[in-house]
């Protein structure tokens, strides 16, 4: 699907844990999530830590919204 | 007599379902699951032991999960290492893949595995080990064995490999010469191939050439502050009781939703994905959806805007041609509201 976007010229981020499936189906901006069941954070952590860890792995989503690429990036 | 070891997944090694994905490498002396039928059709050969590891842990800890296993194997005895059947599923087979390729190359013994041709370990590995091709589902998997048996049982036995379509491999890549005989040399078969074109009957190219077109990379935000941003999921996250049916494998449609001002309730939302434990996500939904993160960032001024709706559906055994339709729905959608970025969220 972030193939897709990407052809319809909408920079797109794809935030997954298996980045090396991401990178062979051509997306070229790619963050790594915590985990399978919990892309955003890490559910042992206290709440408090969960609430700054998806603040701050979103932030890196829009850090790499704002980066030059030229081919497969994991951010 | 021949020694084969063979890895599996917890699911197929009896220890549990999604919520034992998480498991780390283990190894067990003789067969386990699937490896009982499958040595009782191996020729020359035996299974000696089962490697199991969860199919999240090996996703989350590619290294270490490779490197226990190289412990476990660096003192045994072994010809052959099979992996899998892996059907379609998308773990599971990233993981065979993976785990075949790094015994064939660390420890040299041909290594084998068989999975569904949309499999994303296909791509990925097709051109490093022999990837047998699989049946769709788990209802393949004597079919399967039976494949993986046949083609065990060639090497096992010293016996010829044939090129790809003639044992039942996806193509390496590798391309080996064979003589002919006289009556179909080249310009023989390339004008009955000509005819057959001419005259508008099937024809299969023998060596067919893959166009691919390149897609251009889209140019980085230069200013997020003012970024209209969209965010779709494919974890599967849907209100309570899945009112628009959204399908926990083999999507074909998505629902969109309000972005809510503040955050995703436990209880109001559910995970309805059939690839992964919804433990966590249903207790809380935004470890997939970070609302409250994303309305912190708008509200600080760090994005420009936020499509009022996400897209949600299930990326768990979606086939191709839905996954491109569906994508390209959305896109319409994100046309007409102008957005210019879009974060897709993958279990």
């Amino acid at each position: 699907m972030v193939v897709e976007f990407e052809k319809a010229g909408i920079t797109t981020v794809h935030v997954a844990n298996m980045t090396p499936v991401s990178t062979s189906l051509g997306c070229n901006r790619i963050v790594k999530s915590y985990g399978i069941p919990f892309p955003y954070c890490d559910p042992s952590m206290p709440e408090e830590v969960q609430v700054e860890q998806r603040y701050e792995l979103f932030e890196k989503v829009l850090r790499a919204l704002g980066t030059d690429v030229i081919e497969s990036t994991v951010f | 007599m021949k020694k084969i070891v063979m890895y599996i997944n917890q699911f197929y090694g009896g220890i549990g379902g999604e919520e034992m994905a998480n498991t780390a490498p283990s190894i067990a002396e003789g067969m386990v699951g699937p490896a009982v039928a499958l040595n009782s059709m191996l020729q020359g050969g035996q299974i000696t032991h089962t490697v199991i590891c969860g199919d999240d842990y090996m996703n989350e800890h590619e290294e270490d999960s490779i490197s226990v296993i190289d412990g476990f194997l660096k003192d045994l005895e072994f010809d052959l290492f099979i992996a899998g059947p892996a059907f379609f599923a998308g773990r599971y087979g990233v993981n065979c893949g993976r785990i075949c390729r790094y015994v064939q190359n660390n420890f040299h013994v041909p290594a084998v595995t068989c999975m569904y041709e949309e499999s994303p370990g296909v791509d990925m590995y097709r051109s490093d080990i022999y990837i047998l091709r699989g049946g769709h589902s788990g209802a393949s998997m004597r079919k399967d064995l039976k494949k993986v048996s046949g083609f065990a049982n060639k090497l096992l036995n010293d016996e010829p490999i044939l090129w790809a379509d003639a044992e039942g491999y996806f193509p390496r890549g590798i391309r080996s010469q064979i003589i002919l005989p006289a009556d179909q040399t080249a310009d023989k078969r390339a004008i009955d191939m000509l005819l057959k074109k001419l005259k508008g009957e099937p024809f299969e190219s023998e060596l067919p050439i893959e166009l691919l077109e390149p897609v251009p990379v889209p140019p980085a935000i230069e200013d997020i502050s003012k970024a209209r941003i969209a965010f779709i999921c494919t974890g599967g996250i849907v209100p309570a009781k899945n009112p628009d049916r959204i399908n926990s494998a083999g999507a074909t449609h998505f629902a969109s939703y309000d972005l809510p001002e503040k955050e995703l309730k436990a209880g109001e939302w559910e995970s309805i994905h059939g690839g992964y434990d919804h433990t966590y996500a249903n207790a809380d939904p935004m470890v997939f959806v970070p609302v409250d993160a994303l309305r912190r960032l708008e509200g600080e001024g760090k994005i420009g805007y936020l499509h009022p709706y996400f897209y949600s559906t299930t990326g768990n055994l979606t086939n191709l041609k839905d996954a491109r339709r569906m994508a390209n729905e959305i896109v319409e959608f994100l046309g007409k509201d102008n957005i210019q970025a879009a974060v897709l969220t993958s279990a």
